[in-house]
């Protein structure tokens, strides 16, 4: 009698796991019940970021905190997903992609994709007027005139961060980010 | 007696000092120690809840970025904290973060339960505090710190507290018990030479000392008051000596004043007593002069009264009328002097012939008295009652007269009726009242002391017979035994006739 309880139980619980599983499938929020994806840990990251770094008054009016991403469609989506409904800073936050190197304006952080590796002069030569963080996962960006750039360390998604730069475009990163970083140029 | 009294009020003021110190002293660490250990709980609260928030606050980044190692570098400074027994940082999903442990190597963290429905709170595990705190980054909650701590802290700290107010309280008592000795003195020193003076004052009698005022209040009014009521007791007193020497010298005066007139008086007596000793000595040579008189006047008395008796036997019918007629006056003129003479010799023998007094039974008397006029009485068809009758110191012989001239004095005297004569007697003070009282004629009150001299008569020797000595010789009779005689009577309405007995020392 017992042992034909303790079946049951246990079986119940299995499917409440699975059931629980399946409904926190897509959830960022249960990242450990599924394991999230490099593409996604670079998306909340990146979404984070914006909480420890401090733009200048003048560029920091207008309504919505804006993202934007060139170089790199999937890490846009996934971008999107992550970011629903958040906000940095109080603003809400809004996606913006950029096909063209040229189009690239109005916007707090800019994530830089693969596509722009060859041309990465030409675009540090349109942001540096503007205060824009820039962000990627080239490797070098930061040795370069970028700002933060990821990488992948024993497993962990660190990141090294161009100080540099930063001060250069009027932005404070704040030290808990700094902290963090594996590099500081 | 000085001594303990100055200790005693000195004593008293610094245990007051010191009592009032110690109850405020108390009373304020008490509320201070309750405070404590009322809000101690919401101090560790508050405490762990600060750390928290810090931590939270430094590790929201490693844990956004997933930096474990940060994570455990925010909990590192814990170790400063020694009440601190486990701390932990949870990721959103409840799993553990990064840890911390006192001792490094009990793991005590587990994840507890609903986690992500915890708010901020804490709870008393038996001897910890465990304390949670959500961390939020921009209104998202993306984690949960924990904090274990113990509670020596707070037992250190309030033990600590307890030892502070244990040794500032010693310590202000000893300074209390210092400043009040030095201080009561303003009290006690007035009061002190207030109370030498007035012993110094009740020993010497000495008025003329004063104590001086040293401060300005009640016990200054005191010493103030004290001198004025000095003042008032010299002044009284130099007015008391004053009088006295006064009255000395009027008491010396009056004196001399007393002796003088006792000198005088003394004089007075002698000549008093030298003028009685002369009246005494006159009365007895009246007396005798008297009694030799009426003796010597007998014998040639007797002379004249016989002859005349012999002749009017011999001679009767042999001369004339007119001569029986002139001897009849002869021998009643000459019985009538015999008679007057006899009297007054009786009258005076009351005097010379006195019996010293005895004891006298005065009813056995009257009994005699009554034998003795027993003819009298049984012819007169009298009747003679009395009441009981004392013994007294009297002369008997006297007595027996009294009575007998105031009994047949009451029976000659009758009325129309038969005579009832009482006699009666009774004690008052120090001598005895007689009474013999009649219902005969009667006396009228214009002749109520003549009767009583000698030879004088009421009526004519035809109507009532008698020389009119009775009532004479029962006055002198009465007063020989120092006493008085009186009567009360109206003519028709009787006679009463008192006499009072002095009683001669002891009663009998």
């Amino acid at each position: 009698m017992k042992c034909r309880l303790a079946i049951l139980f246990k079986s119940v619980l299995l499917i409440m796991c699975f059931v629980s599983a399946s409904l926190s499938y897509g959830n960022p929020a249960f990242a450990r019940e599924e394991q999230p994806s490099e593409t996604q840990v670079k998306a909340a990251f990146v979404y984070n970021f914006g909480k420890f770094v401090e733009w200048p008054p003048d560029r920091f009016v207008g309504k919505y905190f804006t993202i934007g991403i060139y170089g790199d469609d999937d890490f846009a989506q996934v971008l999107t997903e992550i970011v629903a409904g958040k906000s940095i800073h109080e603003k809400p936050i809004l996606i913006k992609r950029f096909s063209k190197m040229e189009d690239i304006a109005g916007c707090h952080i800019l994530f830089i994709g693969y596509s722009a590796k060859d041309h990465l002069p030409e675009l540090f030569n349109i942001v540096h007027k503007l205060s824009v963080l820039t962000v990627s996962d080239l490797q070098g960006f930061a040795d370069r005139s970028g700002m933060i750039n990821f990488k992948i360390v024993k497993n962990y998604m660190r990141f090294e961060i161009n100080l540099k730069a930063a001060q250069q475009a009027g932005l404070k990163i704040s030290s808990q980010l700094l902290k963090l970083a594996i590099a500081i140029k | 007696m000085a001594r303990s009294k100055y200790s005693s009020i000195k004593e008293k003021l610094i245990r007051i000092s010191m009592l009032v110190s110690a109850s405020v002293l108390l009373l304020a660490s008490m509320a201070f120690i309750i405070y404590e250990v009322l809000t101690f709980r919401d101090t560790m609260v508050r405490e762990l809840t600060i750390y928290a928030d810090i931590i939270g606050i430094n590790s929201a980044s490693a844990l956004v970025f997933n930096d474990p190692v940060s994570a455990e570098g925010t909990l590192k400074p814990l170790r400063e904290k020694r009440n601190i027994v486990s701390a932990g940082i949870y990721e959103r999903n409840g799993q553990i973060f990064a840890e911390y442990s006192k001792d490094n190597g009990i793991k005590a963290l587990r994840a507890p339960q609903n986690l992500q429905d915890r708010t901020d709170g804490h709870h008393f595990e038996g001897a910890n505090l465990v304390l949670f705190k959500r961390i939020i980054s921009e209104g998202e909650r993306i984690g949960m710190v924990y904090i274990k701590s113990d509670l020596s802290e707070m037992e250190i700290r309030l033990s600590r507290y307890a030892g502070i107010v244990v040794g500032v309280f010693i310590l202000s008592l000893l300074a209390a018990y210092v400043i009040s000795s030095k201080l009561q003195q303003m009290i006690s020193q007035p009061i002190l030479h207030l109370a030498t003076i007035a012993r110094s004052i009740s020993n010497e009698k000495n008025y003329a000392v004063r104590a001086t005022v040293e401060s300005q209040d009640e016990i200054g009014t005191l010493v103030e008051t004290f001198n004025e009521m000095l003042n008032q007791i010299q002044s009284r007193n130099t007015a008391l000596l004053k009088a006295r020497d006064e009255l000395e010298q009027k008491v010396e005066e009056r004196t001399r004043d007393l002796v003088q007139e006792n000198a005088q008086r003394k004089l007075a007596e002698e000549k008093l007593q030298q003028s009685m000793q002369g009246l005494k000595r006159v009365n007895t040579e009246l007396q005798q002069f008297a009694y030799v008189a009426s003796h010597d006047l007998q014998e040639p008395l007797r002379m004249v009264a016989s002859f005349s008796q012999l002749l009017e036997m011999r001679y009767k019918n042999r001369l004339d009328k007119d001569a029986d007629e002139f001897i009849e006056f002869i021998v009643g003129g000459a019985n009538r002097m015999q008679r007057l003479i006899n009297d007054l010799l009786s009258y005076s023998r009351v005097g010379t012939r006195g019996k010293p007094f005895q004891p006298t039974d005065f009813s056995s008397v009257l009994g005699q008295v009554l034998v003795n006029l027993g003819p009298l009485i049984e012819e007169k068809e009298a009747i003679v009652t009395n009441d009981d009758l004392p013994v007294l110191m009297a002369d008997e012989t006297q007595i027996l007269q009294l009575f007998q001239n105031l009994i047949g004095n009451a029976i000659k005297f009758r009325g129309t009726e038969r005579p009832v004569i009482h006699i009666t007697a009774r004690r008052e003070a120090s001598e005895w009242i007689f009474s013999v009282c009649d219902n005969g004629i009667g006396i009228s009150p214009e002749y109520h002391e003549r009767i009583f001299e000698i030879f004088q008569r009421l009526h004519t020797k035809e109507e009532y017979p008698g020389t009119g000595i009775g009532l004479a010789i029962c006055k002198k009779i009465v007063e020989r035994h120092s006493g008085r005689i009186w009567v009360e009577s109206e003519p028709g309405k009787g006679s009463k006739f008192f006499f009072t007995i002095s009683l001669q020392g002891d009663d009998l």
